[in-house]
């Protein structure tokens, strides 16, 4: 017969084995799911099925009631295959913002600050 | 003084702009929410953060930031409506979600209720996964809402099939504006760059490096792109072709009103207006008839907005004549001592002004000076003392409000005249595109007429004559006189072209070709004439009385009679005759035919005179040979000059049409001439010979 602490100690044992074969298989299966969305995007240029991230770069899974409570996040989630950084240095994202304003235009207005409408124009 | 900040510019611009950028980094690059939320910032949620723009009364560790949203663009039903009312609640980090219909977010950061997100199950596959419907081409209808509004107020743009031959061909935006790695300019190419290809509008300056990088009208139109049809304009002398935009003859007419002026200086007195500080412009239309522009948005929307067809304006622009809107403005300006330039008050204190008037007549009563001059139930500043009356009122208002005003005065800017009080003003220059220089001007590119509706189709004269619009419409030169009523200039001095230039071309058009087409019947019915005579001499009788040669001249005066019929009725004309547009388009072969023709004659007519003399003297004997020769010497130039247009040659270039056209007049009277002399100097005998 096993003593109190022998049930104990094997018991915490089979905890640690089981918390360890989670832990392991929850970040396989995030990495291989990282790994496959940012491959795949490269292979054939259409999006496979993709999890949502919040802006902390958690996954979130509402069937599986994971992070449901967080509003998803475009940089996280589409930024995992595509340079978010790259994409939204498009102008219509930039609006003018870090460019100076057209020479003429600054020297006849004195309140432009960009070429945008960011910064004051009309 | 604090102007719109970033805060204010999300909730207020947020609803186009895509997110990303200013509507997520502060100008040192900082993630605005990131560092309000960071204790080290010493950044107040809500404080008035040492007047920082990017921060002041801002919220942003509560409402987050507007990401880049991808699915705005790529998502075809993607809800805007849901999206800009999370804006609205200050809820910024959850619009994205409820935009591409996700989750349902209730709560509000503006009224301080915890906002929840609750995602639909549907939408996700059994491992949580989304295979959303996404394209890798915006549909046009979500370009346009965004840019249909905007594109109507100062653009006149409709962005509709049935005044577009482009979308009614089914093309869509990104057509001609393409991004990513399927464009051909090198500048917006590659994977993921979302450098839209855009134009080259002369009133905007963002990312000027790119403009020009858009599909134009020669690439599809010219090389085929999508099966376009190719254009062939062989018919057109290729100087148009050189000076003349695409859009310059294929833009002949807007069907939707853009706004032609905008005062920026009096209240609007117009209903459904949506937001207070837009009563404080006021629009003109093209016809500069007030224009309640945001009330019929308001009322129809933009997919209703009505059919007010007018003629665009025409400027020219980097060494091209292209339509445009230009707009004229009226404002209150701020002068500053030792500055070039001009600032402005806020527009919503000039507003408060207004309305603090309009609440208590005896508040600036200055402005009760200020009338309705041209009684269109509209008050507007255009006589001195109305001017004083406006830079006196905001000059009180200003004071009032603790503004600064040492070293700095109050001006009121009608175009580019900078008025210091109501009787003087300082003219500022203007660049050759423009009316005013705090004025847009917007070149018009969209809602193409077909081809067959293009400037052109029905000749020369479509441009080049005294009852078309091209080079004398008359164009708005400043909103208003003393009186009330606008301004007007013929539209050739905005193009920088003299009377007497245009007048040559309308003369050569108007008077000149018709003569010249008169002249050629004259030719043929002389012609016809002459062969009848020399048929009856032939084929006749033996005996050929003065009946015979009378029958031959009323067969020619008939033929003449004829045409002069078929000038009053347009339509017969030109089902029996070439029409006006076949002889314009076909005039270097029409040139080349007289050119031949006046040859054989003048060498018939040398072979007659005098054989044994030298060809300059038997020229010089014969008038109807000088004519001839003369037509033939300055034809054969002026058409060089014509088909080479040098540019150094400038204003003779411009003169070759005219010296040609004349020359081809000269040649056809000397060969009238000729064939006349043939006519009556034959020897008709009264009693044919009989040959055995």
């Amino acid at each position: 017969m096993l003593n109190e602490r022998t049930k104990i100690g094997a018991g915490f044992i089979i905890l640690l084995i089981l918390g360890a074969i989670i832990l392991f298989k929850t970040k396989y299966t995030l990495s291989t799911v990282l790994k496959n969305e940012s491959k795949q995007i490269s292979v054939g240029g259409v999006c496979p099925p993709f999890h949502l991230y919040d802006e902390q770069g958690k996954v979130i899974d509402p069937v599986h009631g994971i992070n449901s409570d967080k509003p998803y996040s475009p940089k996280q989630t589409c930024g995992k295959c595509h340079d978010y950084n790259k994409i939204s240095e498009g102008f219509h994202f930039q609006q003018g913002r870090g460019e100076k304003p057209n020479p003429l235009t600054a020297e006849r207005c004195l309140w432009v600050t960009s070429p945008g409408n960011y910064g004051g124009n009309w | 003084m604090i102007d719109m900040t970033s805060f204010d510019f999300v909730v207020q611009c947020g609803s186009c702009h895509p997110g990303g950028g200013p509507l997520e980094f502060d100008r040192e690059g900082y993630r605005y929410d990131s560092l309000m939320s960071d204790p080290n910032s010493g950044l107040i949620s809500g404080g008035e953060n040492n007047l920082d723009g990017d921060y002041y009364k801002a919220q942003w560790d509560k409402s987050g930031v507007l990401e880049a949203d991808c699915f705005l663009c790529h998502m075809p039903e993607y809800n805007f409506s849901a999206r800009n009312q999370q804006i609205n609640k200050l809820n910024f980090r959850w619009a994205a979600t409820t935009g591409s219909g996700l989750a349902i977010v209730t709560g509000s950061v503006k009224e301080e209720k915890t906002v929840k997100v609750s995602y639909d199950k549907s939408r996700f596959d059994e491992d949580g996964r989304l295979s959303p419907h996404i394209v890798r081409e915006p549909r046009t209808q979500t370009c346009l809402n965004c840019h249909a509004k905007p594109g109507w107020k100062k653009r006149g743009a409709n962005f509709r099939a049935r005044t577009d031959v482009h979308l009614a061909a089914g093309l869509m935006c990104v057509d001609c504006h393409p991004a990513g790695k399927y464009v051909d300019d090198e500048r917006i190419k590659g994977k993921d760059v979302h450098q839209v290809g855009k134009g080259d509008d002369p009133g905007g300056h963002v990312r000027d490096d790119l403009d020009n990088t858009c599909r134009d009208c020669t690439q599809c139109h010219e090389k085929g792109y999508l099966n376009a049809p190719i254009a062939n304009h062989s018919w057109l002398p290729p100087l148009h072709l050189d000076k003349i935009a695409c859009q310059t003859c294929h833009i002949p007419q807007r069907p939707v009103k853009a706004a032609l002026f905008q005062a920026s200086d009096v209240f609007n007195p117009g209903t459904k207006i949506p937001e207070k500080g837009k009563y404080l412009w006021v629009f003109y239309g093209p016809d500069m008839k007030y224009w309640n522009h945001y009330g019929e948005l308001e009322m129809m929307g933009f997919d209703d907005k009505p059919t007010d067809p007018y003629r665009p304006v025409f400027a020219r622009y980097k060494e091209k004549i292209y339509p445009v809107n230009q707009l004229h403005s009226a404002w209150p300006g701020i002068e500053i001592e030792g500055k070039n330039g001009l600032a402005q008050p806020l527009m919503s204190d000039v507003y408060k002004m207004w309305m603090t008037f309009k609440n208590d007549i005896t508040s600036y009563a200055d402005l009760a000076l200020i009338k309705d001059d041209n009684d269109d139930g509209v008050i507007e500043i255009n006589r001195p003392e109305e001017i004083d009356a406006l830079i006196s009122a905001v000059t009180s208002y200003l004071r009032k409000t603790g503004y600064p005003l040492e070293g700095k005065r109050v001006v009121w800017v009608s175009n580019d005249r900078i008025y210091r009080s109501g009787k003087e003003f300082e003219q500022v220059p203007t660049e050759p595109w423009e009316a005013s220089p705090y004025g847009n001007v917007h070149k018009y590119t969209h809602d193409i007429y077909p081809a067959r509706a293009a400037l052109g189709v029905n000749g020369c004269g479509d441009c080049h004559s005294r009852s078309s619009d091209f080079f004398y419409a008359s164009v708005v030169k400043r909103p208003f006189d003393e009186k009330g009523n606008p301004v007007y200039e013929p539209q050739y001095k905005l193009l920088g072209l003299t009377s007497w230039s245009v007048s040559l071309g309308m003369f050569r058009e108007s008077n000149l070709k018709p003569t010249l087409y008169v002249l050629f019947v004259v030719l043929i019915s002389l012609f016809v004439i002459w062969a009848v005579d020399r048929a009856i001499e032939i084929l006749g009788p033996p005996s050929i009385g003065l009946h015979h040669r009378l029958f031959s001249w009323i067969i020619g005066v008939a033929i003449f009679l004829l045409f002069v019929y078929l000038m009053g009725h347009r339509e017969l004309l030109e089902f029996m005759l070439p029409s006006r547009f076949w002889l314009d388009s076909h005039h270097f072969g029409v040139g080349a035919g007289v050119m031949i023709v006046g040859t054989i004659a003048l060498l018939i007519r040398l072979k007659q005179l005098y054989p044994g003399r030298r060809i300059r003297k038997r020229v010089a004997s014969c008038f109807r040979c000088t004519l001839i020769a003369i037509g033939l010497a300055f034809a054969a130039l002026s058409g060089i000059i014509m088909l080479m247009h040098p540019e150094a040659l400038g204003v003779i270039t411009r003169l070759s049409y005219l010296v040609f056209d004349l020359s081809l007049a000269l040649i056809v009277v000397g060969i009238i001439l000729v064939v006349f002399r043939e006519i009556v100097s034959a020897k008709v005998p009264l009693v044919k010979s009989h040959h055995m």
